[in-house]
């Protein structure tokens, strides 16, 4: 069974920092994998290879089968995968539609004259308010995205990805800085999209929300996997609760 | 070979003069990122300044002392009431004021002083040197020297005071400098002060130099800077100096001795775009 | 007098039409050029040398001044606009540079001297005099801001407003950024080229200087007085900038001084241009029309 997303033997040096080294772990499509560790693990460092940010040292990323690690973000974007970013990044001065909107080109952008036509026709823009209603946004279509709270940003930032119709979805810490009630509406949004079938990989601080949402965790310490499995399992992995805790710890709990 | 060895030795000693504008430059752009144009009105204007007080008083030091004072005092005004406001827009908003700055300053120059070229009759307590077949006269002895000194006194604030420290510390990341406790505004003017003294003992040295001081003194360097620092590597005060040197001598050596038929201006910028293909972070720049 | 005000509605057009190309770079896909007068002089010395060598008439040359700055456009923009934003200032200003010094020592450029003798432009028979040029020079800014207008309502100036907001997030939804800018850069320098071309045949005669970095300067801060990235900006720069310096004119020795006053206050307290968002005019004349102002 061919797995959506493929790593193998990823590594990142930057000099003589190894600051991922030899990870491995593969999802599957319609599962949510949390990508854990503390911090300074690499998991950003991992996270943005997947996405495109950085090229690894070594190793191999495999999106359906086809090599994609060293691609430039816009290539990903056309191969179906979609992203948040841990520090939101709207589209500031644009409308909260036109954050979707914009979105929606994706294949327009490509066609040497498509990307003439006006943007922005009566089934656009009724799209992009369905999608906006999934994430509860469409009172604030009309909005400039700028203005809007964090919370909601977050929710822009997963319908903008959502727009792509992304087969994988990766997820950059979109929990952090959010409220209770603001966790519980995401996670449930999440849980919807996963049902669709769409891939989701997500790097969390939250360990409540990591836990609760993926359906396999990926430990990862000082650069290396530690542990690999269900949150039940790899939350009573020693070695994960040393990572986090220390040894002091790692011995009290057990 | 008299005639190289000459050409040389006056290749560096512009290369030295371009290396103290351009210093004064990298510092104002590797603290607060913005390409501070009219760094240049500031060198003319050091150049007036030092030229007024020596004929006033009859004494370099003073001359240049008071100089300096009277850049770092224009500097520092440039920063908190253009600079400073304007770091929350696009780069070119900062840019166009620069270099509205640039033209102002020079027009009151030349309101001031009319446009005419001034001479800048300047005895210097430098003797003649004698290198072998080849004679450096006072003034290059003295571009040398003053040149050598004011790059180890960078040098050593930058490397071995605390000032260098909390200097290269915000200009490394501005934000996380100043949640450490470094007081950045003030840093910041230090900035200014050191790199606007920089272009005042460079315009006076190059009004020395060419025994000329005219309103327009800054235009040329004002854009042949800004292609050193891209050669440089943006930020690198190293690397402006290397580059400088470098540019110096070619211009001096291609044109005055070789005699290429290229215009010695559009040299800087042939160079800058060709390091720019190469080696996109310049040759001493980071990343 | 009649004639005086034709020449500046004319030069107010040309600068309106180049104007209006550097917006499309500076306003809508957020890169700095500070080189674009070395397309309004690729534009022009493409019309002269097309007129005096060639003997075509301006209709024959425009597609030609259109094309040549195009892809000069794409030759220069291709490595400029993959270096870091900081650096495409600069790297813009050297190309000024290099494309004045060209035209100042290339023979073939007519080198210091420039290109004299060129034609006026003949519509239907009738040699275009002040009048007639300026209807064609309207003409041809009308059809500019209408180009601007289709481009702000296009995929491809969605994109660009999306690269100008944040690159990295537009990237990730497909937008490719190198391609992105290419395409506004050479629109807007194909639109600095038709404002090239009137002027060669206006002026009958153009040298290396008239295409300097302070004309750059000039057309930049028509684009950011007026409001960058706004539609009618550039326009209302170019009114603005041409008027003035001829409003000074009396006071000739303090001329430059004003006008850089002028371009300091203006771009310390008003950075977005009169006609962007928050800006005194637009708060005033919403005042006025209390229901808001539409852009």
């Amino acid at each position: 069974m061919s797995k959506l997303l493929q790593i193998d033997g990823l590594s990142k040096h930057f000099g003589g920092l190894h600051a991922v080294e030899n990870v491995s772990f593969g999802l599957e499509a319609g599962s949510i994998l949390g990508l854990i560790g503390p911090n300074g693990a690499g998991k950003t460092t991992c996270f943005n290879m997947i996405s495109g940010v950085y090229k690894p040292t070594s190793g191999s990323i495999f999106f359906m089968g086809r090599r994609s690690d060293g691609l430039p973000p816009h290539r990903m974007a056309l191969m179906g995968i979609g992203r948040t970013f841990q520090i939101v990044r709207p589209l500031a001065s644009l409308t909260v539609l036109d954050n979707i909107i914009s979105a929606l080109g994706i294949n327009r952008y490509q066609q040497f004259w498509g990307r003439w036509r006006r943007y922005g026709a009566k089934a656009e823009q009724k799209l992009a308010m369905e999608i906006l209603e999934k994430v509860d946004l469409a009172d604030r279509c009309s909005q400039k995205a700028g203005l809007l709270p964090l919370g909601e940003l977050r929710r822009l930032e997963i319908a903008r990805a959502l727009s792509l119709e992304p087969k994988l979805l990766l997820l950059d810490e979109s929990f952090s800085g959010l409220r209770h009630e603001e966790i519980q509406r995401l996670s449930s949004l999440v849980g919807s999209i996963r049902k669709n079938g769409t891939g989701i990989l997500l790097i969390e601080h939250n360990m409540k929300v990591a836990m609760t949402l993926s359906d396999s965790i990926v430990v990862l310490d000082h650069g290396c996997k530690i542990a690999e499995g269900k949150p039940e399992a790899v939350s009573r992995n020693p070695q994960v609760i040393e990572a986090y805790l220390g040894k002091a710890g790692a011995e009290g709990a057990s | 070979m008299e005639l190289f060895l000459e050409q040389l030795l006056n290749g560096i000693a512009i290369g030295f003069i371009y290396a103290l504008i351009t210093s004064g430059l990298a510092l104002v752009y590797g603290i607060l990122r913005i390409l501070h144009v009219a760094h240049a009105a500031i060198y003319a204007l050091g150049a007036y300044v030092g030229l007024g007080v020596y004929l006033v008083a009859g004494n370099l030091f003073l001359a240049m002392a008071a100089s300096m004072a009277a850049c770092s005092i224009v500097g520092v005004g440039i920063e908190k009431l253009v600079y400073f406001p304007l770091l929350k827009y696009p780069p070119y908003v900062p840019l166009i004021g620069s270099i509205a700055l640039l033209l102002g300053i020079e027009e009151i120059l030349r309101l001031a002083a009319g446009p005419y070229i001034h001479a800048f009759p300047a005895s210097l307590p430098f003797p003649q040197l004698q290198l072998g077949p080849v004679t450096l006269s006072p003034v290059l002895v003295a571009v040398y020297v003053v040149t050598l000194c004011v790059l180890f006194g960078l040098w050593f604030i930058s490397t071995k005071t605390e000032l260098g420290l909390a200097m290269r510390a915000s200009s490394q990341d501005l934000p996380v400098a100043d949640a450490m406790g470094i007081n950045t505004s003030r840093i910041i003017s230090t900035t200014f002060v050191i790199g606007s003294s920089t272009a005042a003992i460079a315009g006076i040295l190059v009004g020395i130099y060419f025994n000329q001081v005219y309103p327009t003194m800054g235009a040329v360097p004002a854009y042949k800077t800004l292609a050193l620092i891209v050669v440089g590597g943006l930020g690198s005060v190293p690397g402006a100096v290397l580059a400088s040197i470098l540019l110096g001598v070619s211009e001096t050596l291609l044109i005055g001795y070789a005699n290429i038929p290229l215009p010695r201006d559009a040299l800087a910028f042939i160079a800058m775009i060709a390091v720019l293909m190469w080696r996109p972070q310049g040759l001493l720049g980071r990343r | 007098m009649g004639n005086y005000v034709l020449t500046l509605g004319i030069f107010i057009a040309i600068n309106g039409i180049v104007a209006c190309g550097l917006n499309i770079i500076v306003g809508y896909a957020g890169q700095i050029s500070l080189g674009h007068a070395a397309f309004f002089g690729i534009g022009a010395y493409t019309a002269a040398l097309l007129a005096t060598k060639a003997g075509f008439t301006f209709w024959m040359s425009l597609p030609f001044v259109i094309l040549v700055t195009g892809a000069v456009g794409l030759l220069l923009g291709l490595p400029s606009l993959r270096v870091r934003e900081d650096f495409l200032a600069i790297t813009t200003i050297g190309i000024n540079f290099i494309v004045e010094s060209l035209f100042m020592y290339v023979p073939f450029f007519g080198g210091a001297l420039g290109i004299g003798g060129i034609p006026r432009i003949v519509f239907f028979g009738i040699k275009l005099r002040e009048g007639g040029f300026l209807t064609l020079s309207l003409v041809l800014l009308v059809v500019s801001l209408g180009c601007t207008w289709w481009f702000s309502r296009s995929w491809s100036g969605l994109a660009c407003f999306a690269l100008r907001e944040d690159e990295t997030a537009a990237s990730s939804i497909g937008i490719s950024p190198v391609m992105f800018k290419l395409v506004a850069f050479m629109a807007g320098t194909a639109m600095a080229g038709v404002g090239g071309g009137l002027y060669a045949h206006y002026m009958r005669f153009i040298s290396a200087t008239d295409f300097g970095f302070p004309v750059s300067v000039m057309m930049l801060s028509m684009v950011v007085v007026g409001g960058i990235g706004t539609l009618w900006g550039p326009v209302l720069g170019a009114i603005i900038l041409t008027v003035l310096p001829e409003i000074f004119r009396p006071l000739t020795d303090y001329r430059i001084l004003l006008y850089a006053a002028l371009l300091l206050m203006m771009i310390r307290f008003q950075p977005g241009g009169l006609l962007g968002e928050g800006s005194w005019s637009r708060t005033l004349l919403s005042r006025i029309f209390r229901g808001g102002v539409s852009r």
